[in-house]
């Protein structure tokens, strides 16, 4: 009884993207990139993304993306104008390559608070935005400092730290209107997920070693052969029974530490005293992620759509708000201009910034 | 006159109210409960129709009113018209008859693009390329392949020296030719033509050969390989099919990143066989008017496959060049023409 009156005050997002409408729009973007040789990027991906908002609702009403094509426009044609000066000059003189990574190491914090505040300020729901605060100097700490030398100088063992940090930054950083998010998470948490995976590591290889011996055991091995062709024939076919496991191991492990850092993470997000709660399943995603695999390869992409509106259903499904009280209470926040510069060489040099 | 009932949001706090809007030709009259308001045409902004979500009316005053698919909605995206190209798109994307014509242009557009623009930009942008800077290119490679992979020959000086100025006498232009020599282990029997001109071969390579006429068979099919730029072209080619994958795919999202890559590798590959076949045909040309035969480059191919196989040791000649099969039978029968 008491459960019922827990669960009926949450409420559910809702995504009611549909596979075949979102393919309409998709296949006229891919024609439309294709002939305006790419300038017609933007105006694909405002359009992709008005169609993902528009389709989630929360308490009936639904998300908003409000940015606007030309703003992309600038910010793509710099992004498109440096990934070639890029590719074409490393392969002249390879040394570059260098300057390169220094540069973009620098660059790489300021990308992520511009696109963050881009993405946030065009986001919209009850006609009030997002709004991300973040500046550089934290984000050079988080994302270079513990996100690159930490992490190398700790042989990863700082690992879960620092995603806790930078998942910290962007999400504190985070409003709707003028209400902040806040971040619960503890550090302890992160860890708990990665030891886990540890653990999961160790019984598949435990598991890939005694199924590998025991095919070696049993094959028949031909007397004609010399000691070392004998070797070579047994650790081939060892390899047909461990090379597959290795693979299932692989894709758990990415399912089951985007389920539970995704869920750890959504859960511990409070705004204004209302919070959320994420039940994603690791084996639910791996069977998300392996037939949408399946499908766009089988469909030579056709599925695309279809696989991402799938994918998208099920994250909103697991997501819940929790409300403290009235929702209609939240305070638009002023407004600043962001350009799309960030966002823009984020998406062509292909970084993704997730929360 | 149209009347759409929606949802009113102030745009000061994220209350939402129930509202109505009475649409005449020249006005907007908004109500809510408590309000009233009426707005001109150019006070209100409608945003480009997609699919079905809410049609958003963004007001001057920063409000919002927002709308679901309802009978009206039709006319006021018509009279609110933003443009022949945002209608044209919205039918386009909602109309399987549309669709299924777009997705064949699409696709078609996509091959051309590939099969022919992309090669031809690059080969048009190659032959701009002043040579100084593919001197460069071609020392810098150099000093990498003798820094990671090679060693100094182990052939005498005077086995270097002899078929080096048998290959170079071929040629009419010799001085723009460099032709070495290294011991690679980890290269195994290979020959590589390198931008500017520098041809090496592996001891291997070398030893591989029963007849020096087979070794000036792979020096024409590498000559072929510089003089038409193969590497610069391939660069670019490669340069321009990644830069091509990811515009085409930066809508899709990064989940497809795996899906993206199989395609971009597949492409380079392709490209790679299309230049082997490009070189052994002027190879064969070459040989014919040097008065060597053809079937020499083809025997030593064969032999190659033979000691390396399809394996992973040869993945630097083999796997990139067409079938080993295809190629001896255009040699052997260029021949007997």
């Amino acid at each position: 009884m008491e459960q019922q009156a827990v669960a009926q005050t949450k409420i559910p997002f809702d995504f009611q993207g549909r596979g075949g409408e979102y393919f309409g729009i998709w296949i006229v973007n891919l024609l439309l990139t294709i002939i305006t040789v790419g300038i017609y990027t933007p105006w694909a991906k405002v359009r992709t993304k008005r169609y993902f908002y528009g389709k989630t609702f929360l308490n009936n009403t639904n998300f908003s993306y409000l940015a606007d094509p030309i703003a992309i426009l600038k910010g793509w044609l710099i992004a498109v104008a440096v990934f070639i000066v890029y590719s074409v000059s490393t392969n002249f003189v390879p040394v570059l390559e260098l300057l390169f990574m220094i540069l973009f190491v620098l660059v790489l914090p300021l990308l992520v608070v511009r696109s963050m505040a881009f993405r946030a300020r065009n986001s919209a729901w009850q006609n009030i935005r997002f709004d991300f605060k973040g500046r550089y100097g934290e984000a050079f700490k988080v994302f270079i400092l513990w996100g690159v030398f930490a992490n190398i100088l700790s042989l990863g063992l700082l690992f879960p730290y620092v995603q806790y940090r930078q998942t910290r930054f962007l999400l504190e950083n985070s409003g709707y209107g003028k209400s902040d998010f806040e971040f619960k998470a503890k550090t302890a948490d992160f860890y708990i997920i990665y030891l886990i995976v540890l653990g999961i590591m160790t019984l598949f290889s435990i598991l890939m070693v005694a199924a590998g011996a025991g095919v070696g055991a049993m094959m028949e091995v031909s007397a004609t052969l010399t000691p070392e062709e004998r070797y070579n024939q047994i650790a081939v076919n060892s390899q047909m029974v461990m090379v597959p496991l290795m693979m299932l191991m692989y894709f758990f492990i990415f399912a089951y530490v985007q389920s539970r850092v995704g869920n750890l993470v959504w859960s511990n997000v409070k705004i204004k005293e209302n919070g959320m709660e994420s039940t994603m399943r690791a084996r639910d995603l791996m069977w998300i992620y392996f037939t949408n695999i399946l499908a766009i390869t089988l469909s030579f992409g056709l599925l695309v759509p279809w696989a991402r509106v799938r994918a998208t259903r099920y994250r909103f499904d697991k997501l819940q708000l929790i409300p403290a009280g009235n929702l209609d209470q939240f305070v638009q926040a002023e407004r600043n201009h962001v350009n799309a510069l960030g966002e823009e060489m984020g998406d062509v040099f292909d970084i993704d910034i997730g929360i | 006159m149209v009347e759409l009932q929606g949802q009113y949001f102030d745009g000061q706090t994220s209350e939402g109210k129930p509202a109505k809007l009475l649409c005449t030709s020249s006005s907007f009259e908004l109500q809510t409960a408590d309000n009233y308001h009426c707005y001109t045409l150019d006070e209100i902004k409608l945003q480009p129709r997609l699919a079905n979500i809410n049609a958003r009316f963004e007001l001057n005053d920063g409000a919002v009113f927002e709308a679901a698919d309802q009978p009206g909605l039709d006319d006021i995206y018509k009279q609110l018209h933003q443009g022949a190209l945002h209608q044209f798109i919205h039918k386009l994307e909602n109309n399987l008859v549309y669709i299924v014509p777009t997705l064949v242009v699409a696709v078609v557009v996509m091959w051309a693009l590939i099969q022919f623009g992309i090669p031809q930009f690059a080969k048009s942008v190659a032959y701009q390329i002043p040579v100084e800077y593919e001197s460069r290119m071609g020392k810098e490679s150099l000093a990498i392949i003798d820094k990671a992979f090679c060693k100094p020959s182990k052939l005498t000086a005077g086995r270097q020296a002899f078929l080096r100025s048998k290959m170079l006498t071929m040629l009419g232009n010799p001085d723009a030719y460099q032709v070495e020599f290294r011991y690679c282990e980890a290269i195994g029997a290979n020959a590589l033509a390198l931008p500017s001109g520098i041809i090496i071969f592996t001891d291997d390579m070398v030893n591989l050969a029963k007849h020096d006429e087979e070794l000036l068979g792979v020096f024409a099919h590498e000559v072929a390989h510089v003089d038409n730029r193969h590497t610069l072209r391939h660069i670019l080619q490669d340069s321009i099919t990644g830069l091509l994958i990811v515009v085409l795919t930066g809508d899709v999202g990064s989940a497809s990143s795996i899906a993206a890559a199989v395609p971009t590798v597949l492409l380079q590959t392709k490209f790679s066989r299309d230049f082997e076949r490009e070189a052994d045909i002027q190879a064969a040309g070459f040989m014919v008017k040097h008065n060597l035969r053809p079937v020499h480059l083809a025997n030593i191919l064969e032999r190659l496959e033979k000691e390396y196989g399809d394996g992973e040791e040869s993945s630097g000649f083999l796997s990139t060049h067409p079938l080993t099969k295809e190629r001896v039978k255009y040699l052997t029968n260029y021949n007997n023409k």
